[in-house]
């Protein structure tokens, strides 16, 4: 597959995930806020890899807000930590589903990160960036062979 | 009569959507429980009768595939029918936890609604005419 | 039968069994309708746009404009005259990407998410909708009966249909 057509899978994936399950759309490439909040999850199967996902903070309370029905106001950090979490668990899901819809893969649990995570030395890795309600989210994709 | 349903998965913000799920299907519950393992789930339902589990596959100390094959080897926990919600939405594991046992097979990310039809079609919730 | 016309941006409630609340012409609005079949009540709301501005007076001038606003008010507005939430059917229409808008700014698919994000957020449901595509949808409630009835501008005629309410529980009791 191609780095255009990993593009469209990541783009397809963020597209599919906000708009089906947190009610709001992808608006456009774009380039990054900085800092926010970042999660990662590991695939293992018929390729191996990681995917992360970085999230401006006004845009990870509007997502959870959304995801769980509430207003802005009422939520923890913990609660918006944690969709974060999920919300990097359904990318990772809805990624691998695209581009190998034979195979089964295994994921870790997502995890925070504390710091912005360095790129590996993987051979295959992309990143994309999209405006999104309230800032940005960038979706990175890192694997041990080429898709 | 209400409805004891339980849910397990490892992220406490998606148990609180199924939850949600649950409350939009109108059925009656009883006991809407919660478990963050396959291995606690057991536990749990080995106390209580349960009549709806939805479950994860990918979780800590015991995944939803162990779980499933668990629940329909022993012969006291069978007959509970078992819906899987997933991120993983490919064929052979679809076909691999229906063959295991489970009822039902949702994949993240998925709609409201869509699951919510699920379930009634699990449990043979019937509609009819006003 | 009586009319009663929804404007552009506009919404309201009734409990005459005799009435049907109209709303003309939905390109990207959406038309939202709640149904109690029990206290035969109706509500419908024709809202333009998915969020209301910062400024609180815009908001409280025209609150059946934006969906963050609108959905809330008809809500509360039908359980005050006499709505029981638990019985509530849920019917939406509308939200089509009409000519010249463009896809960055696609009100229709924005006020179709506005729809869902609101229902979710006050556990309600849609029983039917027909929302998205291209089509101007013109709609009719009966507030007596609840049938709900949509419009192209060609005079196509359909009915929206609603799932109809859960079966008497049975022995087994798995189902209410």
């Amino acid at each position: 597959m191609s780095r255009h057509d990993l593009g469209s899978v990541l783009a397809s994936a963020v597209s599919d995930v906000l708009e089906t399950m947190f009610f709001s759309e992808a608006l456009g490439p774009c380039q990054p806020d900085p800092g926010g909040l970042e999660a990662g999850v590991d695939f293992t199967g018929e390729l191996s890899g990681t995917v992360t996902v970085r999230i401006s903070e006004a845009s990870a309370c509007s997502l959870a807000a959304s995801f769980l029905g509430e207003s802005e106001d009422s939520l923890t950090d913990t609660q918006i930590a944690q969709v974060v979490c999920e919300l990097t668990n359904m990318l990772c899901g809805c990624i691998l589903s695209k581009f190998a819809a034979h195979g089964c893969f295994d994921l870790s649990s997502p995890e925070l990160h504390c710091d912005t995570q360095t790129n590996s030395s993987d051979a295959v890795h992309i990143q994309q960036t999209f405006a999104i309600d309230r800032g940005t989210i960038t979706v990175s994709l890192a694997s041990d062979e080429s898709a | 009569m209400s409805l004891n349903i339980m849910i397990v998965d490892d992220s406490p913000v998606m148990r609180t959507f199924l939850r949600k799920v649950v409350q939009l299907t109108g059925l009656s519950v009883g006991e809407c429980c919660e478990a963050g393992d396959g291995e606690a789930a057991l536990n749990a339902l080995r106390e209580r009768w349960m009549d709806l589990v939805l479950t994860d596959i990918n979780m800590p100390r015991m995944n939803g595939e162990e779980f499933v094959k668990r629940v329909v080897a022993d012969e006291t926990l069978a007959d509970i029918p078992v819906i899987v919600v997933s991120t993983d939405s490919s064929r052979d594991r679809i076909d691999r936890m229906i063959g295991l046992g489970a009822r039902g097979y949702i994949s993240k990310p998925f709609q409201p609604e869509t699951l919510r039809d699920e379930i009634e079609r699990v449990l043979g919730v019937q509609h009819v005419q006003a | 039968m009586k009319e009663l016309v929804i404007g552009v941006g506009d919404g309201g409630v009734s409990r005459d069994a005799d009435a049907v609340l109209i709303t003309y012409a939905l390109g990207s609005c959406v038309a939202l309708m709640l149904h109690d079949p029990i206290a035969q009540v109706g509500g419908m709301v024709h809202y333009m746009l998915p969020e209301s501005p910062q400024s609180q007076p815009e908001r409280d001038s025209r609150p059946y404009k934006f969906a963050d606003t609108a959905i809330p008010l008809l809500l509360r507005v039908a359980l005050a005259q006499g709505a029981d939430k638990r019985r509530l059917l849920v019917f939406a229409a509308g939200g089509a990407q009409v000519m010249n808008d463009n896809s960055i700014f696609n009100i229709g698919k924005r006020n179709c998410l506005a729809l869902r994000k609101a229902l979710w957020k006050f556990g309600l449901v849609a029983q039917a909708a027909d929302i998205g595509g291209t089509q101007v949808r013109t709609v009719r409630m009966e507030v007596g009966s609840g049938r709900v009835w949509l419009q192209s501008p060609a005079g196509k005629r359909w009915e929206l249909n609603a799932r109809a309410g859960l079966a008497a529980p049975r022995e087994d009791g798995t189902c209410r």
